[in-house]
């Protein structure tokens, strides 16, 4: 599970309603902004947390978001599938790490500050597909 | 009034569109609120990061449809509106700064930073707002 070619799928899981847009079907660019490690002045982690879902099936991918990415009093909505393509067109780099999941994986070096993070996930959610969470898996 | 693609047009009356905005920031605060009592990763949006995004929105143009509104889990309120295949995002974070940027293809995009008091470049890029959703009919 190491290389990942560039038509492999990642997935970024979504807690709020506010991120996604059931209507226009779109994944709003919050998703894609990584955490932020400093407040001034406003500084971001350089990755960004997904899992590789290429050849497993749906039901498996809500389970390991509700395993490994749910805590406690926040729940999954919805996920942003992206292809791995469309984060190399933006010079990053997907990594995979393998922890807490096998499948787990960083896409890397996110900028550091807020323009240039507010950039590229702005490209990315344009690029990515909404996958509301189903009522029943 | 939504339409097909998920967002409000710009109501005509200036008080409507006042009492909207208003009701998707206070459901902002709310689930910021929420999500603060069980996540310790969360920044609250100042109150300052409102009261920008009411004026930032008044400034906006009247052809323009409501953008989506939502938190930013570093404190901030983003807009982001979907002409077309393009997308435009607006962040403010309560500091007099206001963030943009705009994508339409893999070769056309603008982005920027200014203050919300600038008269040169904010007007100039939220002038462009109108266009793009005049092109794109299909959001009309």
């Amino acid at each position: 599970m190491n290389d990942i070619l560039q038509d492999e799928i990642l997935t970024r899981f979504i807690f709020s309603s506010k991120h996604f847009a059931r209507g226009n079907q779109t994944v709003k660019f919050r998703t894609f902004i990584p955490p932020q490690v400093s407040k001034d002045p406003p500084t971001y982690s350089d990755s960004l947390s997904v899992y590789r879902i290429s050849t497993i099936p749906d039901g498996e991918v809500w389970e390991i978001g509700r395993v490994h990415v749910e805590t406690e009093g926040r729940f999954i909505k919805a996920r942003a599938d992206i292809s791995a393509g469309d984060v190399y067109k933006n010079k990053l780099k997907v990594i995979p790490d393998m922890q807490p999941h096998e499948r787990h994986a960083n896409i890397t070096p996110f900028p550091a500050d807020r323009l240039a993070c507010q950039r590229i996930a702005t490209k990315l959610a344009r690029a990515s597909k909404l996958v509301v969470l189903p009522e029943k898996i | 009034m939504n339409n097909e693609v998920g967002f409000s047009h710009f109501p005509s009356d200036k008080v409507q569109y006042r009492k909207q905005v208003q009701r998707e920031l206070d459901e902002i605060r709310e689930e910021i609120k929420e999500t603060c009592a069980v996540a310790k990763d969360v920044s609250p949006a100042p109150e300052s990061a409102y009261n920008e995004t009411v004026s930032l929105l008044e400034q906006i143009p009247r052809d323009v449809p409501m953008p989506d509104m939502m938190w930013l889990e570093d404190g901030g309120i983003g807009l982001e509106w979907r002409p077309g295949d393009g997308i435009v995002t607006m962040s403010l974070y309560g500091d007099n700064l206001v963030t943009f940027v705009t994508v339409l293809d893999d070769q056309y995009e603008i982005a920027g930073t200014c203050p919300l008091s600038d008269t040169i470049l904010l007007p100039s890029f939220l002038a462009t707002l109108p266009i793009l959703f005049r092109e794109n009919p299909l959001y009309e």
